[in-house]
């Protein structure tokens, strides 16, 4: 199968959620080392396991020059992007303060900081201001306090594609002594990530949307000297003898035998975003979601929630309602015509509340580097019927 | 694995090895060999923030 093909049936637009298909040297690779790195990475001196630690290592060489960070055994494996910004938000939060987040968050964000603490919430939230960074900037300012320990926000909204400014959040957050988490499981492959230039303490990203590779891998990177402790702990190949986690990243917050053929197919999933060009993946991917919005602005009877997708405020994503419609019958009609869409919450109770759509939901469109324009096409004739 | 790619960034070829000594117990369990310009790679190795935990002779007995 080439990386291009699909299931005749299929359009798939969910690729927020989770890219596909998959590029052929991501699915080649995980075969290759299903066939050759075999053996446990880090723990024994034999021919495949040394491979095995090699093949780890090199991809957390590539992660590190990917998100420009020195130090690649500060990229710690993790299974999705959620546990990553679990293990950072209960460590950084451990002995109390507070966070400041965006009014956009997802629940991989919120969850985990209304399980510190339920009754009396630990974050305050930034209202965010699509395309006004100053206005943004602001909002988080205002909500700093004594006791506030860190920023931590999305680089984009997961439902309505909305940017924020972190460059200057991390500016923000610095000038105050505090940390700078980033969530960047919507833009980390998409959207250029500079861990020193934005100024991020720790970014979380998974590896299986816009970074190409398999679900069950995704990253946490420590751009910082803040030891975080273990959410987990237990065998790490090293310092064995001692019954306390070890304090050098990654075994600190990498315990067990790690997922070796996802983290080799990650590591192929970034050299092939980094050969294509993350700026020509996103011109691409704006210019099929724009090709859509045009489409649907035409229309009455469809509701939008955003301005046209443009790369300098939003991340290539349209989310859209037909009027008088919850967004899961739409979703329902439009897989009958072979179309996949996400709709619902989204998991991001919040962006709803803020977008007045907690009650509909939407139905999301996120297109990926296989996305073409026949595909758009075919999602609007599918909505035209609706419409009709 | 960092200190190998480290050295080898630097001209310098090293590979990486199973210890056999109290490092097994207490450190991470591996050594990097060097055949060559042992002085530099340990300082290159330190001023990277690679905790070296000591040096050893190995006799080559080709």
């Amino acid at each position: 199968m080439s990386s291009k093909a699909k299931s005749e049936a299929t359009i798939y637009f969910d690729n927020a959620a989770t890219t596909w298909p998959k590029p052929h040297a991501v699915r080649e690779a995980m075969r290759r080392a299903m066939t050759i790195y075999g053996a446990n990475p880090g723990r024994s001196g034999y021919s495949m396991g040394m491979a095995t630690s090699e093949a780890v290592y090199r991809c957390r060489e590539a992660a590190a020059e990917f998100f420009h960070m020195n130090n690649p055994a500060n990229v710690v494996f993790v299974q999705n992007c959620t546990l990553a910004l679990n293990i950072v938000l209960k460590g950084v939060l451990r002995h109390g303060g507070r966070v400041i987040v965006s009014d956009l968050e997802h629940n991989a964000v919120m969850r985990p900081l209304h399980a510190i603490s339920p009754f009396m919430p630990v974050y305050d939230s930034a209202k965010v201001t699509p395309g006004d960074t100053q206005a943004t900037v602001e909002a988080f300012r205002r909500c700093i306090k004594p006791g506030t320990r860190a920023i931590c926000c999305l680089h984009a909204s997961n439902v309505f594609g909305v940017r924020l400014p972190i460059r200057e959040l991390g500016e923000l957050a610095h000038q105050h002594g505090l940390l700078f988490i980033v969530d960047g499981a919507q833009t980390a492959g998409v959207l250029p990530i500079d861990m020193q230039r934005d100024n991020i303490d720790f970014l979380c990203v998974p590896g299986h949307k816009s970074l190409y590779g398999p679900m069950g891998i995704g990253m946490l990177l420590c751009n910082t000297d803040v030891l975080l402790p273990s959410l987990y702990e237990g065998g790490t190949g090293s310092r064995s003898a001692e019954l306390d986690q070890p304090d050098e990243l990654p075994d600190r917050l990498e315990s067990g035998t790690p997922n070796v053929v996802g983290i080799c197919g990650l590591n192929a999933g970034m050299n092939f975003v980094k050969e294509k060009g993350i700026e020509e993946i996103a011109g691409e991917e704006n210019e099929r979601m724009a090709r859509v919005y045009r489409y649907l602005e035409g229309h009455r009877g469809i509701e939008l929630y955003t301005p046209s997708p443009d790369l300098s405020y939003a991340a290539p994503i349209v989310a859209m309602n037909i009027t008088g419609r919850i967004s899961e019958d739409t979703a329902q009609a439009l897989s009958r015509s072979g179309i996949a869409v996400r709709a619902g919450l989204h998991c991001a109770p919040s962006a709803h509340r803020r977008f007045n759509t907690i009650n509909t939901g939407v139905v999301r469109l996120s297109p990926s580097v296989f996305t073409t324009e026949q595909d758009v096409d075919r999602f609007c004739r599918a909505i035209r019927r609706e419409l009709h | 694995m960092r200190g190998k790619s480290l050295l080898e960034r630097n001209g310098i070829r090293g590979f990486v090895s199973r210890r056999t000594d109290e490092g097994i117990k207490n450190g991470c369990g591996y050594c990097l060999i060097v055949a060559s310009d042992y002085e530099r790679s340990e300082r290159l190795l330190r001023s990277a923030g690679i905790h070296v935990r000591g040096q050893q002779w190995i006799e080559d007995n080709r």
